[in-house]
């Protein structure tokens, strides 16, 4: 391996080992699923190293990890609607068991129920804070995309709380 | 949306993380530096071969072009002395002289012109 080559690993496993479990919380949040989210690192990791010599070059390596990670977390997810059956019926329902913290299920729960759009679009403006802009660029749609379906996004998630805050304290 | 309602938001994610048993993560910063190596060759080949299909091909059709040929061939001039022209050519003053051609007067006998021949410029 040549010195080139050997400087450009070296610089991106301090940038990967450093980064990793972020990377994996922000991909737990858009599949609810670990070992889901474990991969879509992996993948993202993997494109982001092909592409490292230009992402380095442009400067915002992070921000152009979780671009990667969301558009990877999409595009998988509308392969596998396409190949087999809806990711909510994929992922396992919660189990609300009277030891578990309900409200954060029924909050997960509702996370999952949203459209994987509408999810990458939450994720990105409120747990990664990046702004309309930023989320438009990411996600390849125009701010009033982002706008609309975070709107639409939130609203949905109000309902799909309240409706499942409402069943659990039926049982 | 507000701040306040953005804050409702990420306190939500936090709890919905927090609630989350994370399970022990492997490392995936190997396998993920043997994946990107791999798929950067695989990228690094397919360039290549495709520069070189498209000088293959440029190669080809410039080659293959009708004016990278040398089709135009000089044709021989017969010498200007030699016969009379043929009837069945027609008249060139370039290569044979004729009278009509020869005479300085626009309003001469060849002012009416032969049929065919275009009108002439003033001199």
């Amino acid at each position: 391996m040549c010195v080139r080559e050997e400087v450009r690993e070296r610089e991106f496993r301090a940038f990967a080992e450093a980064r990793q479990a972020q990377l994996r919380r922000s991909a737990y949040l858009l599949c609810g699923d670990w070992h889901q989210a474990q991969d879509l690192v992996q993948i993202t990791l993997m494109k982001l190293y092909a592409a490292w010599g230009r992402v380095r070059k442009d400067g915002n390596v992070d921000g152009y990890a979780r671009t990667i990670l969301t558009r990877t977390f999409i595009d998988q997810h509308r392969r596998r609607r396409w190949r087999e059956e809806p990711l909510t019926e994929l992922t396992d329902p919660p189990s609300t068991g009277p030891e578990t913290p309900e409200l954060r299920l029924v909050m997960r729960s509702a996370l999952m129920r949203l459209p994987p759009r509408y999810r990458a679009v939450l994720v990105l403006r409120y747990w990664e804070d990046w702004s309309v802009e930023q989320t438009a660029e990411a996600l390849r749609v125009s701010t009033g995309t982002v706008k609309s379906q975070s709107a639409r996004g939130l609203a949905r998630l109000r309902e799909l709380v309240g409706d499942l805050a409402e069943e659990t304290s039926r049982r | 949306m507000n701040g306040e309602e953005a804050d409702v938001v990420r306190i939500a994610f936090e709890q919905i993380l927090d609630a989350a048993e994370e399970p022990a993560a492997r490392d995936v910063v190997d396998a993920a530096v043997a994946g990107g190596r791999r798929a950067r060759r695989r990228r690094l080949a397919l360039s290549a071969t495709g520069t070189m299909l498209f000088v293959a091909l440029t190669a080809t059709a410039v080659t293959a072009l009708p004016g990278a040929q040398p089709q135009h061939r000089p044709v021989p001039l017969s010498p200007p002395s030699v016969g009379r022209p043929s009837p069945d050519r027609a008249p060139s003053s370039a290569s044979v002289p004729t009278p009509v051609s020869a005479s300085p007067h626009p309003g001469g006998p060849s002012s009416g012109g032969s049929p065919g021949q275009g009108p002439r410029s003033a001199p």
